[in-house]
């Protein structure tokens, strides 16, 4: 009896085990992977700062004088990239204003200018005052963050020869003065 | 969503123009001044040596001091504006010797015929405010006495000019 039994459902018990075999076979083979696992948490870009300062902030840093034909005088100014990017500094001449003495001369027409980056030893102008123009120019390039940079104005009144009389040639400045300004920006590279 | 992607490009060309600025500083009020060159002469425009009646043999004297009162130091000459004689021949001035001496510094500057002083220096660089004292003597040498001289005359205008260092 069991035997006819075994005979007749023969064909289903062999397809029951095949697939046995098949779905073990299967929850094996989904264990058998090697993984490798690593992380990089807590990067961080932090924006750069870009400020600087001015030994004689909203002052001047000269006040030459009196001065007499071929004659030379300094004075300086220290400006220092205080943010934490390098910048590019620039130097404008935003204005200047004669006061003319007794003898009527403007002396901005006669002084010549020389500004020296001394820290790298590099000419920003050199030229007559009236020279330097309304845009800006640079004064240093790059500018490291927390390198000093001082720059000095040597001003000249040349010696225009022994004046003919009393009010002309460089009697005509005797007691004239003049104001400059001087305004510093400092843009990224 | 048209509207969202205009958007999104009007904020990335905005962003590609960015750059860090520092706020600007200023050095306003850079002051320069020409100096001025002036002297005052505690004699200017007055008698320095009235030598009338002079005689043979005689020094006359007399003094004046000079004062840099500019804003700028300067060297100052001492020189001959005009000088006449009456009568021209023989002058006076040719007879006559005429010493220049900085008492200050106790210093002889010219010692001559007073004909011969065109312009002499009055000393090294005045500082400013500095004075000085200066004695001018006129000298009749006995042995340039001739009796031609006698009632002769002669006038001598000296100036001071300056020059800034």
């Amino acid at each position: 009896m069991k035997s006819s039994v075994w005979k007749r459902n023969r064909g289903k018990i062999l397809i029951a085990i095949a697939a046995l075999l098949i779905a073990l076979t299967a929850a094996i083979g989904s264990g058998a992977y090697f993984t490798s696992v690593s992380s990089n948490p807590g990067n961080v870009i932090t924006a750069g700062v870009l400020t600087h300062s001015n030994s004689n902030a909203n002052a001047a840093f000269m006040n030459l004088g009196p001065m007499y034909p071929g004659q030379s005088l300094q004075g300086s100014v220290t400006i220092s990239n205080t943010g934490t990017v390098p910048g590019v500094l620039r130097l404008t001449q935003t204005s200047y204003a004669d006061t003319p003495g007794a003898n009527g001369g403007n002396l901005s027409s006669v002084l010549t200018i020389t500004i020296v980056d001394t820290t790298t030893a590099t000419t920003v102008y050199s030229g007559p005052l009236t020279g330097y123009g309304a845009a800006f120019r640079i004064a240093a390039n790059p500018m490291a963050p927390a390198t000093p940079h001082t720059f000095q104005w040597t001003v000249t009144f040349p010696d225009g020869g022994a004046p003919v009389d009393a009010v002309s040639g460089d009697n005509a400045f005797q007691g004239s003065s003049v104001s400059v300004r001087y305004d510093w920006e400092m843009i990224n590279l | 969503m048209c509207l969202v992607a205009l958007a999104a490009i009007g904020q990335t060309t905005a962003f590609s123009t960015a750059s860090f600025t520092s706020s600007g500083s200023s050095n306003p009020g850079n002051l320069i001044t020409a100096g001025t060159l002036h002297s005052s002469n505690s004699k200017d425009g007055q008698v320095l040596v009235d030598a009338s009646g002079i005689r043979p043999g005689q020094t006359i004297t007399g003094t004046f001091s000079l004062t840099n009162d500019g804003t700028a130091g300067g060297t100052y000459q001492i020189f001959r504006v005009s000088l006449s004689d009456t009568p021209a021949s023989p002058a006076l001035s040719g007879a006559l010797t005429l010493t220049i001496t900085d008492t200050t510094r106790g210093v002889q500057l010219y010692s001559g015929a007073m004909n011969g002083l065109t312009m002499v220096s009055a000393g090294p660089a005045f500082g400013v405010g500095e004075t000085r004292a200066y004695s001018v003597a006129v000298i009749f040498p006995t042995a340039n006495a001739v009796p031609s001289l006698q009632g002769a005359r002669s006038d001598l205008t000296l100036g001071i000019g300056g020059t800034s260092l």
